[in-house]
């Protein structure tokens, strides 16, 4: 494209837009009265508020969720942990009892 | 974040964005729901200050909202002219403030004959402070393609006014 195409297409523009800017003006000369500001700046803040305080509720929550888990932990540890423990060490004999099941399985069903 | 200082920035901006397609009233309500969606989004962190700024953020939702409504209440459009002729009878004041009442109904009207994209391009261009390169950002679209809208629009904004001045003129001259 020549300069000069690029130059006219810039008037054009300029022209369109200023053409538009004097047939828009009822429009644009539009302003909010105060009685409308304040309501919407009212209720920006309520909704501000209502959002931190709804923030701050659910971090509680979350913090007791997570205070739960922990005393629940230790309460568990202390009244099962020894059970825990016996368990594993027996697990052997559990396997052994097992196969002595499957094995009496298999001969009462077999003729 | 000063709540007072962004409604004083945004909201009168705001409002003329939907002034370009409802009446003053819906206009209004519209606005106030803006705000409350705003707040919501910027106390939740979704808007991030580095990709543009609050006003280019408050029109995405804007531009939401405007077409939520259109949907939810199409004969809005249809029917402002009664609702807005009522408002006018009550509030008329002065000439002056009537006959630009009268104008913004007539402009309104105007522009929603125009394309859907045209009308967009005529909303968001009625704030001063949105540059062409800031609305082809909103509207994600190249700047040619938005300059060739606003010519296209003017054109045709200038066409459907001039026919609904003459067939006010001739409703005027009927005796």
């Amino acid at each position: 494209m020549k300069d000069s195409d690029k130059d006219l297409e810039s008037i054009e523009d300029l022209e369109s837009l200023e053409t538009l800017e004097a047939l828009l003006k009822p429009l644009k000369r539009i302003q909010p009265s105060d009685l409308e500001l304040q309501r919407w700046t009212s209720v920006a803040r309520k909704q501000q508020k209502a959002y931190l305080n709804l923030r701050r509720r659910v971090s509680r929550q979350w913090f007791q969720v997570a205070a739960a888990g922990v005393v629940g932990f230790f309460i568990g540890w202390a009244v099962f942990g020894t059970t825990f423990l016996h368990k594993t060490e027996s697990k052997d004999s559990l396997t052994e009892i097992n196969n002595g099941a499957t094995v009496e399985y298999v001969f009462t069903n077999y003729r | 974040m000063n709540w007072e200082a962004a409604v004083k920035q945004i909201g009168p901006a705001l409002l003329r964005y939907f002034m370009a397609s409802f009446p003053r009233h819906l206009s209004d309500e519209l606005v106030q729901e803006t705000f409350i969606r705003l707040v919501r989004k910027v106390e939740s962190r979704e808007f991030d200050s580095s990709k543009g700024s609050l006003l280019k953020f408050s029109y995405g939702i804007a531009r939401f909202m405007k077409l939520e409504t259109l949907k939810s209440l199409p004969h809005e459009r249809a029917s402002e002219d009664v609702v807005f002729a009522a408002a006018d009878t009550v509030s008329k004041s002065s000439d002056e403030e009537y006959e630009t009442k009268e104008q913004v109904v007539r402009l309104r009207k105007a522009i929603s004959k125009l394309p859907e994209i045209q009308q967009e391009i005529i909303a968001l261009t009625l704030d001063d402070e949105m540059s062409l390169p800031e609305i082809s950002e909103i509207l994600e679209m190249p700047l040619g393609t938005i300059k060739s809208h606003i010519h296209r629009a003017k054109i045709s904004l200038l066409g459907i006014m001039r026919i609904q001045e003459e067939i006010n003129e001739g409703l005027g001259q009927r005796p």
